[in-house]
């Protein structure tokens, strides 16, 4: 037979066809002119003259050639060669991204899937990183010198306290930082700032009323932070001395409110009856001295009577003190921290001495004065989010890496799968002389693309992630408030976190490549085997790795959400349903002493006759309002332990408070109307309180009593109320004991009335409403809430924590299941003939399924013992945030593992099916 | 029509009418390459014959504009063979192509009929 292919071949060589073309073109032709000598064989001519004959379907020259010349086909790109010996660095560099190109879009699928797991774990990362990196480490922004800033109260609280304290200073009193801003030498300037933020209803200039946020601040605020204005001018100390009614806003509420037009300068914003003028914006990306917040406003402290009525925050009547500041500094030059801290604490003292000096002596003054400034290094200002969200932005920036690393290990075990496809291909370069190292860093360029890809895209996915965490913790913290910055460091994370990804994924493929025997390959190919028992093996560590990840992250959430489930459903002592809580001002209203109590009894009597209310009644520190209350006392027959043995929570409560609000008695009765108007004072205690105080002994009948500085009252015992949580939903119940409000030492100044319902509590609510109007039309409502309301942001954070967890735990499980089945099926497909082999001997297709099966219950083995020790670590990791569930906890970690188990083993059941599924001599055939 | 030197003719015609006359016969059904050639060699009478040459980038061009499918058969006991079909946009194009030769071959045959006196 003549070799037609030759003559086909020899006709084509002038052409640039892929030599896949190239072969499909020989063959046709080749058959076109076999088809045609069979013809003038069977026609009876002599095969030389039929070979003649068909050779003449050529005709002479290069007319095949000329014809194909202008055809796509006929032109190949020039090619690109992996492994080609490099002749220039940036040309070789070039051409292994022009080929990683080419092979991306060659595969899109596989191109699609890599990015987006990229682009998800990479961006989920940043974005964590991100808010953790702004809220625990971050300096204040747009602040001079951060690292020479000190606090001299404490940065991680916020709030306020009227009345005595002992020990380290949270806050300090408008009078202590005048003090210390004329008299500690060893700051070169002192400022302070309201430690928590406002919200104030303002108009501008005659618009209509709006919500905004501010803070108070003292005239060197913004000298002692070092910024300058962006238009306008800023506080100075001048404001200290006057009442000038000046205010400042800052950079983001200028463009919001203002579009950034200089015209805001001059114009009038009216909070209450105060009337103030802007004189100046805040630099832009400047948020003040909390980390964590972003006010829109900053007025001069001396404002505070005006703005924040019913109390006088900057004139304190010994022996009460309203400390509610946050005092900041910069140290002198030269001066160390403890000596600024000795001499502030010598200016604090001689503060404390005078103000207290005439009321006290002896015991009692060394008490008062038991009190002292804290200097701490301030760089990262005050911030309360800080404590309360660090373990959570921790816990959360480890379970995202974890994911990361499991995202990595599958499309490791991808581009393994890949890699093996191409593996003769590989064989063949390396016999044909190319260089080993230059494929594998053909190799990492490619897998660098890849990473830069979805690096890049990452930046959208933490952007929105950003946001949507950003709103999450807000739900818990309502103050809470960052926005989205890629700063340097931020920036630094993502591209490490994109190059340690392309590494991590493609280093197992890459050290395949240096083991790549071309010669053994190129036999094995002959034989049709697919790929090599070592890449087996990777893929399958790769895939016990990732149920071993996936473990703790599965174990994490349910420990996670069994928490939530458990504070949801804490017994707080008292049904938590049906419950209004609603909130008046009433020293701002103007009432006090007689007047006050009248207008308690007035209201409750009023709001008692709606329908739908089926007791109603108040107390000073309402339910979970974040307030407390605490006396220094003497029980009867108790001999305190120690020093501070003798302090106990109080509560300033109205007429049947108890019944309303469904805690049961264990002894004695409740407070009732009547204790109004007795000569003997009478208190309540709970449960904590009698167990402390009282031990064994009966306390009904019992006397505590209460001391003040000037004063001293005394309380008849006359019931014990089991314990109920109004305060917190973690921890013991304090002690506590309850007086009513009438008697003398009590005060209920913003007093949170209590409405249980017969029904839902929405439509009664706007009835409440109305009666209050109707008692004082002027009375102000500072909030209203259901119960239901009022506890929500308690678990907020956890709620968040749970949330993620649990979602982080299900893409964790989606990916291992995805790895898993990539790696069987892989398996099988090289096994093949093997299998086929069984069918065609008689193996019954149970015998087969049960084989892979066991085969993934040997991978999960491996996985669940590495992962169960992860499982131990992470749960310690959450230790402190679980409520009602011990972090060993065995059904949690059963459930886990069965749900891994339940997906693995579904996974592993597809590809088994199909191996049983195999038509014997159709797979041996394509062998 | 023995003894008219048809191969200028031939060159001529072929040129414009291949597309068409290969459409049409895969218009019918799927055929291989031989079996297109052969084809037309026949039904013309001869008259029509393509070289190898020519014939298959002619198909790979029509393969490339879309108007045909080539696709590799395996039939049972047999070797694989490349089948080619019209596909929608060539059906498109033989219909017009149709009406085009038409109206070409009528507007000849009414310049060129025998005029009776």
């Amino acid at each position: 037979m003549p070799d037609w292919a030759r003559e086909v071949c020899t006709r084509l060589s002038s052409l640039r066809l892929s030599p896949t073309r190239e072969t499909e073109i020989v063959e046709e032709l080749s058959q076109h002119l076999d088809d045609r000598w069979r013809e003038l064989i069977a026609g009876g001519a002599l095969p030389d003259a039929a070979t003649q004959l068909t050779l003449a379907e050529f005709r002479d020259g290069d007319v095949l050639p000329r014809y194909m010349a202008p055809l796509r086909q006929a032109h190949l790109a020039p090619s690109i060669t992996p492994g080609a010996p490099a002749e220039r660095l940036l040309g070789d560099l070039w051409q292994d991204l022009r080929y990683a190109r080419r092979t991306m879009a060659a595969r899109p699928s596989f191109t699609a899937v890599a990015v987006l797991s990229l682009a998800l774990g990479i961006g989920a990362d940043t974005a964590i990183f991100g808010l953790w990196n702004g809220v625990l480490r971050a300096s204040l922004p747009a602040v001079r010198e951060p690292e020479q800033l000190v606090m001299l109260s404490n940065p991680d609280e916020r709030g306020s306290w009227t009345g005595r304290t002992q020990g380290p200073r949270s806050w300090l009193t408008y009078s202590e930082f005048e003090q210390l801003r004329d008299h500690a030498d060893s700051f070169s300037a002192i400022m302070a700032s309201q430690s928590s933020l406002s919200t104030w209803q303002v108009r501008f200039d005659g618009d209509a009323w709006e919500e905004v946020s501010g803070r108070l601040v003292s005239g060197g605020f913004f000298q002692v932070l070092g910024v300058d204005p962006a238009i306008g001018r800023l506080f100075t100390v001048a404001e200290d001395r006057t009442d000038a009614p000046d205010a400042v806003i800052s950079y983001t509420y200028w463009q919001r409110r203002f579009g950034g037009r200089p015209d805001v300068l001059g114009r009038t914003l009216t909070i209450r009856k105060a009337v103030l003028t802007i004189v100046g914006v805040a630099p832009r990306g400047f948020i003040g001295e909390t980390s964590g917040q972003q006010p829109d406003l900053w007025l001069p402290l001396r404002m505070q009577p005006s703005v924040i009525p019913g109390s006088d925050r900057l004139h304190d009547m010994p022996p009460e003190k309203a400390m509610w500041l946050h005092v900041f500094g910069r140290l002198k030059p030269g001066v160390p921290l403890a000596q600024a801290e000795a001499q502030a604490n010598a200016v604090f003292h001689a503060g404390l001495e005078s103000f207290y000096g005439a009321i006290a002596s002896g015991e009692r003054r060394r008490e008062f004065l038991d009190q002292r400034l804290q200097v701490r290094p301030a760089r990262r200002g005050a911030s309360a989010t800080r404590r309360e969200f660090a373990q959570s932005l921790t816990t959360l920036l480890v379970a995202v890496a974890v994911l990361l690393l499991i995202a990595c290990a599958n499309l490791a075990n991808l581009l393994l799968a890949r890699g093996a496809a191409r593996k003769p291909e590989m064989a063949v370069r390396l016999s044909l002389g190319a260089n080993r190292g230059r494929l594998i860093r053909q190799l990492v360029t490619e897998s660098l693309a890849l990473a830069a890809i979805g690096g890049v895209a990452a930046i959208a996915v933490a952007y929105v992630l950003h946001g949507a965490l950003v709103s999450m913790m807000a739900r818990s913290d309502s103050d809470f408030a960052m926005s989205f910055a890629l700063d340097p460091l931020v920036m630094t994370f993502l591209l490490a976190a994109t190059v340690a990804a392309a590494l991590l994924f493609v280093v197992l493929p890459a050290w395949q490549v240096t083991k790549t025997d071309a010669g053994a390959t190129l036999k094995e190919q002959s034989r049709g085997a697919i790929g090599s028992f070592g890449q087996l093996r990777s893929g399958r560590l790769l895939v016990s790795l990732q149920l071993a990840l996936s473990l703790p992250l599965l174990v994490g959430a349910g420990l996670l959400a069994r928490t939530v489930y458990n504070l949801q459903r804490a017994d707080l002592g008292f049904p938590a349903e049906r419950l209004l809580l609603v909130r008046v001002n009433l020293r701002e209203a103007g009432y006090e002493g007689a007047r006050r109590d009248r207008l308690l009894r007035e209201l409750v009597g009023e709001i008692g006759r709606i329908p739908g209310v089926q007791a109603a009644s108040f107390s000073q520190l309402g339910v979970f309002s974040g307030g407390e209350s605490s006396a220094t006392i003497e029980v009867e027959g108790y001999a305190p332990k120690g020093h501070d043995d003798h302090e106990s929570a109080l509560d300033v409560i109205g007429p049947r408070y108890f019944s309303t609000l469904g805690v049961p008695m264990r002894l004695g009765r409740e407070i009732l109307e009547n204790d109004r108007g007795n000569a003997t004072n009478v208190c309540v205690i709970n449960e904590a309180f009698a167990k402390r105080f009282f031990d064994q002994r009966n306390p009904i009948g019992m006397r505590i009593t209460l001391v003040n500085d000037d004063s001293r009252t005394s309380y008849q015992v006359v019931g014990v109320a089991n314990n109920a949580r109004t305060h917190s939903l973690r921890g013991d119940v304090e002690p506590r004991y309850f007086v009513p409000a009438k008697q003398p030492s009590s005060s209920a100044n913003s007093p949170t009335l209590l409405i249980r319902t017969t029904t839902e509590t929405g439509p009664v609510l706007a009835a409440v409403r109305k009666a209050i109007q109707g008692v004082d039309a002027a009375l102000p409502i500072i909030s209203a809430t259901s119960i239901e309301e009022q506890m929500a942001p308690l678990t907020a954070q956890d709620r968040t924590t749970a949330q993620l967890a649990v979602v982080f735990g299900c893409v964790a499980l989606t990916l291992a299941a995805i790895g898993l089945y990539g790696v069987l099926s892989y398996g099988i497909a090289r096994r093949t003939g093997e299998i086929a082999i069984r069918i065609a001997l008689g193996a019954q297709r149970g015998r087969v399924i049960s084989m892979i099966l066991r085969e993934t219950i040997g991978l999960l083995s491996a996985g669940l013992a590495l992962g169960g020790g992860l499982a131990y670590a992470a749960s310690r990791l959450i230790d402190s945030r679980l409520y009602g569930v011990a972090p060993q906890d065995p059904l949690t970690l059963a459930l886990a593992t069965g749900l891994l188990l339940l997906v693995a083993l579904s996974a592993a059941y597809l590809p088994a099916q199909r191996a049983s599924r195999l038509d014997p001599m159709a797979a041996l055939r394509h062998q | 029509m023995a003894g008219i030197d048809t191969r200028a003719l031939d060159r001529e015609l072929k040129k414009g009418s291949a597309e068409l006359l290969i459409l049409s016969l895969l218009d019918a059904r799927p055929r291989h390459g031989y079996e297109l050639s052969k084809l037309i060699h026949t039904r013309s009478g001869g008259q029509l014959t393509f070289h190898i040459d020519s014939f298959y980038p002619l198909l790979y061009r029509l393969e490339e504009r879309g108007w045909i499918k080539g696709a590799w058969v395996e039939k049972p006991a047999e070797r694989r063979r490349r089948f080619y079909k019209v596909t929608a946009e060539g059906r498109r194009v033989l219909a017009q192509q149709r009406k085009t030769w038409a109206a070409f071959v009528e507007a000849v045959r009414r310049v060129t009929r025998v005029e009776h006196a």
